[in-house]
């Protein structure tokens, strides 16, 4: 499996859903049966993955524009989140 | 302050403190016990603004929260097998009614996660049987062990487990088991031209709300010996609550010419008692007053044995050879079945094993519910 990093570009799985729960979320993957809950941060993360198609780049620039933190620790948490659910089969590099 | 009036007033949004003597981990494991958990947390989760620090909310933000995110993910497994059980029943065009919480988390509450179910039920017409089983195969269901009851039950129970989630189908062909109930109700024609569709739920179909209604007042005392729980009280409060007084005045018409009338008004006054719910006197009294004679009424206030159960379906069985059939399946359910539970049992001896049977489950026809 490749190593996910800022020009990585991430997709959904078909077997995943996504649910809003007052401020925070929910992922579920409906094969496996895991789930992760969102907090409000991630819940902004996840949406911003679906809105830039995937690039985990674009995300990381809107998130730069949102977010009053370091580019470099954005980058840092961005990519930690991606790898974490890329390695529970909610999001898949490609 | 009694532990479950302040759950029912915590549902209700009518309290945002903690009685004394009682711990957040308390409260959820009571609503637990209920079913009431998500309804607890959702409501509870909106006092954390309040200034109010006594909420359990506050003081267990966490655990409220995952309770929620719990029922989210589990309710969002049960609609993916929700929409494919239905819709698998409409492309082989057998018609289906979705009933109780199945279809009720879709159409009563505000979401569907706050209505938490083990199973789901469908009823289906008597005579599509076997279709409806031959559906439920082709989509990876699997019967249970049980006998091939045709009086004494009015369902069949199939599992199927997906992504760590044991999903669970009651197929009926009659709503409730005891024959004191059977009737009207039963009626799969009627129930399908006064049903509604389940938008949310691609090509589902439910009962109308006062068919559900009366569903959800008969099936808690029929099934369950008229036991206090809460999310079945609940269900009931939602259906009166969004009926109008003509609903309910042609409810308890319906109700009385099914023969349910008492039934129904102890289901109704108890979801009075619990969460206020808006039922006039007016249809208490007109339920309770057609009510004399009904055979279901004896199964209010609970505490029914087996053997109790059987001998009220003998007396309310509306044939003699009714009667022999429900004594036949009760005692000798079939060679499949026997041989399903007695595996190492010749053929020779299976005479033998019915006997063991009887003998080995006497006791149990004997003993009454846990209150």
């Amino acid at each position: 499996m490749a190593a996910i990093m800022l020009d990585s570009l991430v997709r959904v799985p078909e077997d995943v859903i996504f649910r809003e729960l007052d401020g925070e979320a929910v992922l579920l993957n409906l094969h496996t049966g895991i789930y992760f809950g969102l907090d409000a941060v991630g819940t902004r993360i996840w949406q911003l993955v679906e809105l830039q198609h995937g690039s985990i780049r674009a995300v990381w620039q809107a998130m730069v524009d949102e977010f009053d933190a370091q580019p470099e620790r954005l980058e840092q948490d961005l990519l930690a989140f991606v790898r974490e659910l890329n390695g529970s089969g909610l999001l898949t590099a490609h | 302050m009694d532990a479950l009036r302040w759950l029912c007033d915590a549902i209700l949004g009518r309290t945002r403190g903690l009685p004394a003597g009682l711990t957040a981990d308390q409260a959820l494991d009571l609503a637990t016990v209920h079913g009431v958990d998500a309804l607890l947390a959702d409501a509870a989760l909106r006092w954390s603004d309040d200034a109010t620090m006594t909420s359990p909310a506050a003081i267990a933000p966490e655990a409220f929260r995952q309770t929620l995110r719990q029922a989210v993910a589990v309710e969002a497994l049960r609609t993916a097998a929700l929409k494919e059980l239905t819709d698998a029943f409409s492309r082989r065009r057998v018609p289906s009614l979705l009933i109780k919480g199945a279809a009720l988390a879709f159409t009563h509450y505000a979401r569907p996660f706050l209505r938490p179910r083990s199973d789901t039920d469908l009823v289906i017409a008597r005579e599509r049987r076997d279709e409806a089983e031959g559906v439920l195969a082709e989509i990876g269901y699997v019967r249970d062990a049980e006998p091939d009851a045709d009086v004494a039950s009015a369902q069949r129970h199939f599992t199927r487990t997906r992504a760590g989630l044991v999903d669970a189908v009651d197929l009926h062909w009659r709503i409730v088991n005891p024959q004191a109930f059977a009737g009207p109700l039963d009626d799969f024609g009627a129930l399908v031209s006064r049903s509604v569709a389940v938008p949310s739920l691609g090509a589902a179909r439910t009962v109308a709300p006062m068919d559900a209604l009366l569903i959800a007042c008969v099936h808690r005392v029929a099934h369950h010996q008229d036991r206090v729980h809460l999310l079945w009280l609940w269900d009931i409060h939602l259906l009166a609550s969004a009926a109008t007084r003509q609903d309910l005045e042609a409810f308890a018409a319906r109700a009385a010419d099914c023969a349910m009338g008492a039934v129904s008004a102890r289901s109704l006054a108890l979801a009075r008692e619990c969460f206020d719910t808006p039922v006039h006197d007016d249809v208490l009294s007109e339920l309770q007053g057609r009510a004399a004679g009904e055979s279901s009424a004896r199964f209010i206030g609970g505490g029914m044995r087996l053997v109790d159960i059987a001998s009220a379906d003998l007396r309310a069985a509306a044939t003699w050879s009714r009667r022999l059939q429900l004594a036949r399946e009760h005692l000798l359910p079939g060679p499949a079945y026997m041989r399903s539970i007695y595996p190492r049992c010749p053929g020779s001896m299976l005479p033998l094993a019915y006997v063991h049977r009887i003998v080995r489950g006497a006791p149990k026809w004997f003993r009454r519910p846990a209150s």
